[in-house]
């Protein structure tokens, strides 16, 4: 089962954070209050995106032939991404 | 998915196919209007002329797809600096492609006939008194009138998605000008064509 990593509480839509973290060879476990780091504060569908551009060396021409979309829709999208990360890391 | 690539083609092809479809569907509009005796005098216009020559619709295309891209390069920049021309060219080129079905109303000059019979019974010094249209004239007519009222919407919807792709336009403001502009690209053809054709 692919489970998603939730980012905004499901109650009041807030940004969550992290609380517990467990090795998963000796189980131990560390609590605290940790941030999300931008990149998963983002949706799994922008997180995809980026991933795209990276093993595409950031060539956005040859994303747009894998994506099946036009050049600009896919300079759009990375365009809105580098906006909507700019107000999350101010 | 199919209504989409009428309306927004431009989300999903590269600039190159676009190119190809729109320049083909031009010349073949362009030829059509020559046979059909239609004129592109303006960016959304279309109008049957008595004589008409070869070339006359084809650098009307020309004249209109111009003024097109100058005018919404412009603006496109101004939005968004990394615009670039050949998505703006190919937005013109395409969106224009509803109005080349215009003259295809025209075949065996039935709407010329159905228009000439209309002026005909008009008495220009008793604008009071209607004319009596023969029903199958008036049918044509609203025939016309009604593809040609969903042709400009279709050019309309498919140039502000091809602009909006473009330049990754966004808000009231920029929907605003891009009416302007668009009414500035219709007075500005009008007169580039018909300073060619003095």
């Amino acid at each position: 089962m692919n489970v998603k990593l939730p980012i905004l509480c499901p109650s009041c839509t807030e940004k969550l954070s992290v609380s517990e973290l467990v090795c998963s060879n000796c189980t131990t476990k560390v609590s605290g209050n940790f941030p999300l780091p931008v990149l998963l504060s983002l949706s799994e569908e922008e997180q995809n995106f980026i991933l795209e551009f990276f093993l595409s060396s950031g060539s956005l021409k040859d994303m747009a032939k894998k994506l099946g979309n036009s050049y600009p829709t896919v300079r759009n999208k990375l365009d809105d991404l580098i906006e909507k990360i700019k107000q999350l890391n101010p | 998915m199919k209504w989409n690539i009428l309306l927004n083609p431009f989300e999903r092809y590269s600039e190159k196919s676009l190119l190809v479809f729109g320049i083909t569907f031009t010349l073949f509009g362009s030829a059509v209007a020559y046979l059909m005796k239609a004129r592109f005098d303006g960016v959304f216009d279309m109008h049957l002329v008595e004589n008409i020559s070869f070339i006359d619709p084809f650098l009307d295309n020309i004249l209109n797809i111009f003024t097109l891209v100058l005018l919404f390069v412009l603006f496109g920049k101004s939005i968004n600096h990394k615009t670039r021309w050949i998505d703006i060219l190919s937005v013109a080129i395409v969106a224009r492609i509803p109005f080349y079905l215009l003259p295809l109303l025209n075949i065996g000059g039935v709407l010329e006939k159905s228009l000439e019979g209309l002026l005909n019974r008009m008495d220009f010094q008793d604008l009071n008194n209607p004319p009596a249209i023969e029903p199958s004239d008036l049918l044509i007519i609203l025939l016309f009138s009604g593809v040609s009222i969903l042709c400009l919407g279709w050019f309309i919807v498919l140039f502000w998605n091809g602009f909006k792709t473009a330049t990754n336009a966004k808000g009231i403001k920029n929907v605003i000008f891009f009416i302007i502009l668009l009414i500035l690209a219709e007075v500005i053809s009008k007169i580039l064509i018909s300073i060619f054709n003095s």
